[in-house]
């Protein structure tokens, strides 16, 4: 059967997203269960990938957001964009690590610099282009890509760098927090009952106002995350030792975050925070919703083309920044890292909805996820999975452009080849 | 190092030198089809020239060998190339299909991808990490028979370029030209656009898998990360240098190309300098990089590219070959 054809009857007769939903967890929740009875062993490595996969996610957001907000305006990919991030790190290192700068001084001059590279960026390779046919600014982003990249080879050798050294090293941004938690049956039945208030609360004010319009948008997400918890719950039921079931009370959750990771999450909600106010709530975001639908019109009535999309590479580039020091903190900085990470992160602009700020969110947690538990997957298939992370992330895009190539959150008109 | 010994070393290096160009032309030519004719944003060449390697290795392995004695190494050679061009045109399929119908940037982020991760998954595989190949054309000892190599290559270049000036000129060539130039007016003539440009696309990437399969045997080792990201980005400078969309100026590129990765590694050995201590590679790539952007923000047509003024010259000489070649008969009417 053609998935189109599907597709075409889904919004045909328009299936209610909450069964697709229910379906979509009772589905997983057979599939976990019976793993559950199979691979008993490696089943418990799913928690800690889920959580890393949201860490990790969250930077492939920040350098995201670079490639959808210039997708949005230009409608091409900077392939530079990971260049930037990569010198991110870069710049930290050769002030705070060779120079000796003050760590946070540092960091904050490499962010600038970034800032001012993506503007540079614009103003030689891109904007004598503007006009050019789509295969021109498309061929001088790779250009670009190789010329930063080529540049850290000659200047720092394609060597692993740390640059955590200033501040105390590898050990002390990774050591762990720990936190303890009820056991997890109690967990999650807090988390049902939450969000089972929350569900119930929202339909009492739907049903005292009806004429508020409900908004469809949370009460799925709720759905989802009770699902979840659900699934969550039997699986935890079932893990407990059936001799002794009063350890449900007894017992804990040992859960351990490493310090960064707790960084990465908390500063991409906070650039996600604060970008979603700028486009929303300023002139220059007006602006640039102005250019991104139509440029010419924003021209006519006096909206400065050139300066709107110079500061959106300045963001797209200072975010990329702030993404790449803490990419390196976490890992180490090498000259093609802006390589496989930005692919990533592309691909997490186009699973999420390219031209779509909030759609790099979830696709770079979409990405994170499945390249963190797709490997696990393949292990419980007897496969070792690591060595496949990369082409997993690769294939989840495939499938994204064959069933839904406008992404989770975009809109179709940007993405068809006769849009031109 | 006086004149003499540094024209000498240049003579020497001069072979494989023309072998390079012969097969960065076949898989450069596939690229320019692609690129140039059928307007696809096409980086993803190196997985198909992978793809051509590995399979050539496979089949003309010692373990191959073993299991199957009968066939003379000339067939396993042939039948490397024919598997090499197999899996291509799937890869190509795979690729093509979910991402032809979208707008070409999609096209692009697919096939870069895919150029990497077929290094990626090959590398993950233990059987084919590193593997060595059997040198095929060899003069009786361990010697390589270069000469033979570069009459192959070279043959199957000329080939290709016969058959691709042949195809542009067809029915087909013009509605790929068409289906570049202006989607939706082809398609309202009743052409099937994505048709089109997936038959263009899986011709250009066999080229790049026959080109792999020939370059392999060259070295006597497979390795999936030997072949770097530098390549991809080789391939885009000469196709964009020698002119989008222009097989002469291709060839022109390739060469240009080749000579101009050469010239830092001459330097460095008629000067003396320690190897080690400069980064040849890193500054070659500085140079092509520089030269894709100037190109496109200076020049945008390339060497021989449509609206370049060397573009009528370049014409006028290949009607004269025409003539040449095919007497009076058809001549002038090649443009």
């Amino acid at each position: 059967m053609n998935i189109h054809a599907l597709l075409q009857w889904r919004y045909r007769h328009r299936v209610d997203p909450r069964v697709i939903i229910l379906g979509l967890g009772v589905t997983l929740g057979i599939i976990l269960i019976t793993l559950n009875y199979l691979q008993p062993v490696i089943i418990r490595l799913l928690p800690n990938a889920i959580l890393l996969g949201l860490f990790i996610g969250s930077i492939y957001a920040l350098v995201a957001l670079g490639y959808t907000m210039v997708y949005g305006i230009l409608k091409f990919i900077n392939f530079a964009h990971g260049e930037v991030f990569m010198w991110g790190g870069y710049f930290v290192y050769t002030f705070s690590v060779l120079g000796g700068v003050n760590f946070f001084i540092g960091c904050f001059v490499a962010v600038m610099l970034t800032t001012l590279m993506g503007i540079l960026i614009e103003r030689i390779g891109y904007r004598p282009l503007r006009r050019a046919p789509r295969l021109a600014p498309l061929i001088t982003a790779i250009g670009f890509s190789l010329f930063l990249q080529s540049l850290a080879v000659y200047c720092f050798k394609a060597d692993y760098r740390s640059i955590s050294a200033p501040i105390g090293g590898v050990d002390a941004i990774s050591s762990p927090v720990r936190l303890t938690l009820p056991s997890a049956p109690i967990l999650s039945g807090i988390g049902i009952g939450v969000f089972a208030l929350c569900y119930v609360f929202l339909h009492l004010r739907k049903r005292k106002n009806p004429e508020r319009k409900p908004s469809t948008m949370v009460e799925n997400l709720i759905l989802l995350f009770l699902v979840l918890f659900s699934i969550f719950f039997v699986l935890s039921i079932l893990n407990t030792p059936a001799a002794d079931p009063a350890s449900i009370f007894r017992s804990s959750v040992l859960l351990s975050i490493q310090l960064i990771d707790g960084i990465f999450l908390v500063t991409a909600v906070i650039v996600m925070i604060i970008l979603h106010l700028i486009v929303k709530y300023t002139t220059l975001g007006k602006a640039m919703r102005a250019v991104s639908d139509d440029m010419d019109s924003a021209s006519a009535v006096g909206i400065d083309v050139d300066r709107v999309i110079a500061s959106t590479f300045a963001l797209g580039s200072l975010v990329a920044g702030i993404g790449g020091i803490l990419f390196g903190l976490k890992y180490c900085i090498y000259p093609y890292m802006g390589f496989l990470p930005g692919l990533k992160a592309f691909a997490a602009a186009v699973v999420g909805g390219i031209g779509n700020i909030y759609g790099a969110m979830i696709g770079g947690l979409i990405i994170g996820m499945a390249e963190q538990v797709g490997p696990v997957g393949l292990d419980m298939a007897g496969i070792s999975g690591t060595p496949y992370q990369d082409a997993i992330v690769f294939i989840v895009l495939i499938i994204f452009l064959i069933i839904k190539p406008s992404g989770v959150m975009g809109k179709e008109h940007l993405v068809m080849s006769r849009g031109k | 190092m006086d004149l003499s010994e540094i024209l000498a070393m240049i003579w020497g290096s001069l072979p494989e030198m023309v072998w390079l160009i012969f097969i960065y032309g076949i898989v450069t030519l596939g690229l320019n089809f692609i690129l140039g004719h059928g307007g696809m944003f096409h980086l993803g060449q190196i997985g198909f020239f992978v793809l051509g390697g590995m399979a050539s290795t496979i089949v003309t392995s010692e373990l191959w060998v073993k299991k199957y004695p009968g066939l003379t190494p000339f067939s396993n050679f042939v039948l490397g190339i024919i598997l090499g061009v197999v899996i291509s045109i799937l890869a190509a399929v795979g690729i093509g299909v979910p991402t032809l119908r979208l707008r070409g940037d999609y096209f692009a982020i697919a096939t870069l991808g895919f150029g990497e991760i077929v290094k990626v998954v090959l590398n993950a595989n233990d059987d084919l990490r590193y593997v060595p190949v059997p040198k095929i054309f060899h003069t009786g000892s361990e010697e390589i028979d270069l000469d033979l190599e570069i009459i192959l290559a070279a043959g199957i270049f000329i080939i290709f370029f016969i058959i691709i000036m042949w195809l542009t000129r067809r029915p087909f060539g013009r509605v790929l030209h068409a289906v570049r130039d202006d989607e939706l007016g082809a398609e309202s003539l009743g052409k099937n656009a994505f048709v089109v440009r997936l038959k263009a696309f899986i011709f250009g990437a066999a080229m790049a898998s026959i080109a792999g399969s020939l370059y392999v045997h060259h070295f006597g080792v497979f390795s999936p990360m030997s072949y770097m990201i530098d390549m991809t980005v080789m391939f885009l400078v000469i196709v964009v240098l020698g002119g989008i969309g222009n097989n002469v100026g291709t060839l022109l590129g390739v060469i240009t190309v080749v000579f101009l990765s050469a010239i830092p590694r001459w330097i460095t050995r008629a000067c003396e300098i320690d190897p080690t201590t400069v980064n040849i590679g890193a500054i070659n790539l500085l140079i092509f990089a520089g030269i894709i952007i100037a190109v496109m923000i200076f020049h945008p047509p390339g060497i021989l590219g449509e609206g370049s003024k060397l573009e009528p010259f370049a014409n006028r000489i290949k009607r004269e070959v025409m003539r040449f070649l095919l007497g009076a008969r058809r001549g002038g009417g090649h443009a």
